[in-house]
């Protein structure tokens, strides 16, 4: 049902508006802070680390699309550790939509479960630090589909998790669809503070392209002929507590009732996130 | 802490051992012959005297002896008159209200020295008759809008009458309408008070050291008490204003035995915008609210009397076209029967039952949907209140109370021709309440007076319930504990002490201090700053944990030329436990269990306020200043930092003048000046996975431009000799037209990676401009 509390909350202000007399731009100082870096990296269990490092831009600032290869910072001397070997991160450059965009890649040092991995920085004069760790790999117990009611094509993916008895795992996973890449849902991480040590069913959303609202149709269900991939990642606390608050900030955007969220990242002198996979394939396939 | 307090309160006991005899009797208006509460009793010339209570009755024990009396209450002619006490003496006294006549204003008499005789600190007395010639916006007189330019009370946003008590959240405030708790006083949105200004007779606000009678909130007490009707004479009251009009009548069933007051208010804005809206894009909608207040009296004897009030109020929303039409009523009903009972001259009793709820209700439909949306909160009450008074200047009051409450979480069901969805909806809420409470006040020497109060209270979350555990990821139900009906889910208790103490320190000067610990058990958890209709409370329960507030204050106080001017510094520092707000990023949902999504932390306040009062004359204001800090620490929020609360303003200023030009006119003005409310603002965006991320570096740190305003208003009064009295009230408000901020939103103008250029910009949305307003009031 399309009505939600949501509606009657605008309706309410709507109400409220038929007394307002006035909007116009706010006439005061609007907060300025200093542009920050951020980070967006990676390192999976048999996979090199990969930074994308950028910088913030003021809120109130025209975003330009032919100048978004400017907020990409080129030039940083990145170093992957993990106690013992270290890796200085090279910066290639990936063409994407016309857009050169330098990526920093950590050739022949491989991501290995239970190992932990600090990223150093040093950019601009400025020094960024973070720690991630790659846990060890929580393969899912199995996979399976369901027919949705009153539909021919929607199904419905459905796994079995057995939680170890260990507490404080965390979990994210990514879905793909075909030979579309790995994405997300809107709520791709999951912990085990209320489940743990016990074996349970649920359901997998379909991941989404958030800048595509096509995805978000029929969300969460796959199709019949579908074959389905699911990247499932533990991760550590750390970097479940950046996506669990991220994710709650994309969800209320937009909304003029939703708080205001403060995104944890673990990156030290910078905005963003430095997180460890370790991933285990499963895969399923649908017919038609 | 316990022992402590008892002993405190036994020791006055062992001193009451002398011959004494007793003063007592009601306190009433000559005119109506309305009991009138809070009246003061006083010995001239010592430090004795008493109020009356709410019910008008007064009660002082003394040695036998010759005694003058002053008897006063604010807006009437003091009584002064000596009597002489061999036995138990009966007196009723009957106050005349102060004729508007400028001779009036030579009449020198003594002036009521409360302000430094009483231990009591931060309690204000508002006769709402007092109130009629204050500025306001439309022209509708609002007790609620008049209590937020006392210091240490805040107003919400622009317009609204959500009020904040020293740093305290909206739902703290205790709102007590003959007794029965209003759970929303607020019509559209908060504009408007439910409380219609002809039917009230007065309130009385506490900020601290409330006496243990009053309970259930952790940072104020808005006592409110309706007219009861003139047992004299039939007369009826309105007025006809720009969005509402009143109508008020009220008489003798029995003469000097019983009376009644009806009284009804109901706004037409929307039969007046409808021509105009429809040709919006707002057109289908209405909107329109009203309140009935009734009361019935019946006086058996001077021991006997028995009151039946009540309360209904609707506010109407509904919207219609082609695609979807619905209707949102919500409001509040209370009724209340009392039955006063005097055993002897110095004990009086109180018995109450009191039915109160508040319901919000949304019916429509949308393309052959039908569908429904409740929620709302259920009391019945009941409870016995004693006033004993052994003697001159000791006043104990004890009592006993109950409630069961019936919460209703907001709840969604539906149906599409034959198909029903939902039809349960989400389950119900049970609880219960009672406390017993002691209060007593006493002079422990002849400087230091002290009143204490202790009340034990406990709450039950009550079967049937469930208790769902989820499972973090999918949302699905993983486990859960079902309770059956009226067994205990959780249970929670506490004592609550108050304890005032007053150190007179020369004859016009006093010391107080207090400390306050209150206990609160149900909830409403607000997500915008700021109070809508189809906001819950929520009981206490294996989720939710009761609020507490402790409070600490002292204060000197110093009254001026002969009692006219009365001032007072006090500061405090207040400790709230257990505050509960929204987890980050949470949006409304349907049917949702809505305690899941709170976080609970901890706040504090603490400040100065100033205040300087003028009560009689023909000149009479006040002026208030705060300096206050209010802060939260939730660790689930601003990365478990401490942040300023939303309506931490570091400086508050009202200052509210009358003044008595003729016999026919009155003006007066009012200013307010506040520091901006604390706002979060994003300050930078990036990108993660492609999505464009809002950085908010802290909660509420940033802070909104000075709310400011000037009202000024003009009363004439006709003629007395008319059978039908009339005045008229002009107003403006917001007489320099300053564009405060009700809110903001950001506007954005195009799409992430897909628009060559995307613009965001942050308006500013103001609510009322200058504002003229012209009311016309009769009486017959």
């Amino acid at each position: 049902m399309e009505f939600s509390f949501l509606n009657i909350r605008f309706y309410l202000l709507i109400a409220a508006g038929l007394l307002a007399s006035c909007t116009r731009e706010l006439d005061i100082e609007l907060p300025s802070s200093a542009t920050q870096l951020v980070v967006e990296g990676r390192i999976e269990t048999g996979s090199p680390p990969v930074v994308l490092l950028s910088r913030s831009s003021s809120f109130y600032d025209d975003f330009i699309l032919d100048s978004a290869a400017n907020y990409f910072v080129s030039g940083a001397h990145i170093v992957v550790s993990d106690g013992t070997d270290s890796v200085i991160l090279a910066e290639v450059f990936i063409d994407t939509a016309g857009v050169s965009i330098p990526v920093y890649v950590g050739f022949g040092f491989l991501g290995q479960e239970g190992k932990t991995y600090q990223l150093r920085i040093k950019v601009e004069g400025k020094v960024l630090r973070a720690v991630t760790s790659i846990p060890k790999a929580l393969p899912l117990d199995s996979l399976w589909w369901e027919t949705m009611p009153e539909s021919d094509t929607l199904v419905r993916l459905l796994c079995r998790f057995t939680d170890p008895p260990e507490p404080e795992n965390y979990v994210r996973y990514f879905t793909k669809r075909n030979a579309e890449p790995f994405m997300p849902g809107f709520n791709s991480v999951f912990e085990d503070d209320l489940v743990n040590g016990q074996s349970f069913d649920f359901p997998l959303d379909r991941g989404v392209d958030r800048n595509n609202p096509e995805t978000f149709e029929h969300y969460g269900l796959f199709y019949r002929g579908d074959t389905i991939t699911v990247k499932w990642c533990a991760i550590d606390a750390a970097h479940f507590e950046f996506w669990r608050t991220l994710e709650f900030e994309l969800g209320g955007q937009g909304s003029p009732f939703a708080a205001p969220v403060i995104i944890k990242s673990n990156i030290e002198g910078g905005l963003g996130i430095w997180g460890g996979y370790a991933p285990s394939y499963h895969q399923l396939i649908v017919p038609r | 802490m316990r022992l402590a307090t008892a002993a405190v309160l036994i020791v006055p006991m062992l001193a009451a051992g002398q011959q004494r005899v007793t003063l007592s009797g009601y306190i009433q208006d000559a005119a109506s012959g309305e009991r009138l509460a809070a009246a003061t009793v006083a010995i001239v010339g010592t430090s004795v005297g008493t109020y009356s209570n709410d019910y008008g009755f007064y009660s002082l024990s003394v040695v036998p002896g010759t005694y003058r009396l002053l008897v006063s209450y604010l807006g009437y002619e003091s009584l002064d008159t000596t009597v002489q006490l061999k036995a138990d003496l009966r007196l009723n006294v009957s106050l005349r209200p102060q004729a508007r006549q400028l001779q009036e204003l030579i009449v020198t008499s003594e002036r009521s020295e409360d302000n430094i005789v009483q231990a009591e600190m931060g309690r204000f007395e508002l006769p709402m008759e007092k109130l009629r010639t204050l500025p306001v916006v439309f022209g509708e007189q609002d007790l609620l809008k008049t209590i937020q330019l006392l210091p240490g009370v805040q107003g919400g946003t622009e317009g609204s009458t959500g009020y904040y008590v020293r740093g305290g959240g909206p739902d703290q405030n205790l709102i007590l309408l003959d007794e029965a708790t209003v759970y929303n006083a607020s019509h559209l949105l908060g504009f408007f008070s439910v409380f219609n200004s002809d039917a009230i007779l007065q309130a009385t606000l506490f900020k601290e050291g409330m006496p243990a009678n009053y309970g259930g909130r952790i940072s104020s007490v808005l006592d409110i008490t309706m007219k009861e009707g003139n047992s004299r004479q039939f007369h009826g009251t309105g007025g006809i204003g720009l969005i509402a009009s009143r109508l008020t009548l009220e008489g003798p069933l029995v003469k000097d035995r019983s009376s009644f007051i009806v009284s009804g208010r109901r706004t037409y804005v929307d039969v007046l915008l409808r021509p105009w809206l429809n040709t919006t894009d707002f057109a289908g909608t209405a909107y329109y609210f009203y309140d009935l207040n009734a009361k019935l009296n019946y006086r058996f004897s001077d021991k006997d009397r028995l009151y039946l009030s009540g309360y209904f109020g609707r506010d109407i929303f509904s919207f219609k076209d082609d695609f979807i039409s619905f209707s949102i009523p919500w409001g509040n009903t209370t009724t209340t029967l009392r039955w006063n009972h005097l055993f002897s001259d110095k004990l009086f009793m109180n018995a109450t039952a009191v039915y109160a709820d508040y319901q919000f209700s949304l019916t429509g439909n949308q393309e052959m949907v039908e569908f429904e949306v409740r929620s709302g909160i259920r009391d019945f009450h009941l409870k016995a209140d004693f006033d004993f008074y052994p003697a001159a200047d000791h006043h104990w009051q004890f009592g006993a109370l109950y409630t069961y409450h019936v919460f209703q979480p907001q709840s969604v069901s539906g149906r599409s021709g034959e198909t029903t969805f939902n039809p349960a909806g989400v389950d119900k809420r049970y609880a219960q309440e009672g406390a017993v409470y002691v209060h007593t006040q006493y002079d422990l020497t002849r400087r230091l007076r002290m009143s204490a109060g202790m009340r034990l209270s406990w709450f039950q979350q009550l079967g049937p319930a469930t208790l769902y555990r989820y499972d973090a990821f999918s949302g699905e139900v993983v486990d859960s504990t079902v309770y059956k009906r009226g067994q205990v889910v959780k249970s929670y208790g506490s004592p609550e002490p108050r304890l005032l103490l007053r150190y007179r320190l020369g004859a016009n000067d006093a010391l107080k201090a207090s400390y306050t610990l209150n206990q609160q058990y149900v909830h409403l958890v607000t997500n915008n700053g700021t109070t809508l209709p189809a906001d819950l409370w929520v009981p206490s329960g294996l989720l939710v944990k009761p609020q507490i507030g402790h409070q600490w204050a002292l204060g000197y106080f110093r009254n001026w030329l002969n009692n006219q001017l009365e001032s007072s510094a006090e500061i405090y520092y207040k400790k709230l436990l257990n505050q509960i707000e929204f987890r980050e990023g949470y949006t409304p949902r349907v049917n949702e269990v809505i305690e899941e999504n709170f976080v609970y932390g901890n706040g504090w306040s603490y400040g100065l306020e100033l205040y300087v009062a003028k009560k009689t004359g023909r000149y009479t204001g006040w002026a208030g200043y705060t300096l206050s800090y209010t802060r939260r620490r939730f660790p689930e929020l601003n990365e478990g930092r401490p942040f300023p609360y939303r309506f931490d303003r570091r400086h508050n200023l009202a200052v509210v003048a009358t003044a008595r030009l003729s016999d026919r006119w009155e003006i007066g003005a009012q200013f307010v000046y506040n520091t901006g409310i604390a706002y979060t603002l994003p300050k930078q965006k990036y990108f993660i996975e492609g999505n464009v991320i809002t950085f908010y570096e802290e909660l509420n740190g940033f802070r909104l431009p000075p709310y400011h305003r000037l009202d000024v208003s003009a009363t004439l009064r006709g003629k007395k000799s008319k059978p039908i009295q009339s005045d008229w009230t002009f107003g403006i408000y917001n007489v320099y037209n300053r564009q405060n901020v009700f809110f903001i939103y950001n506007e954005y103008e195009g799409i992430f990676l897909t628009d060559p250029t995307v613009t965001i910009k942050a308006k500013q949305v103001s609510l009322f401009p200058i504002i003229p307003s012209v009311t016309w009031n009769f009486r017959f």
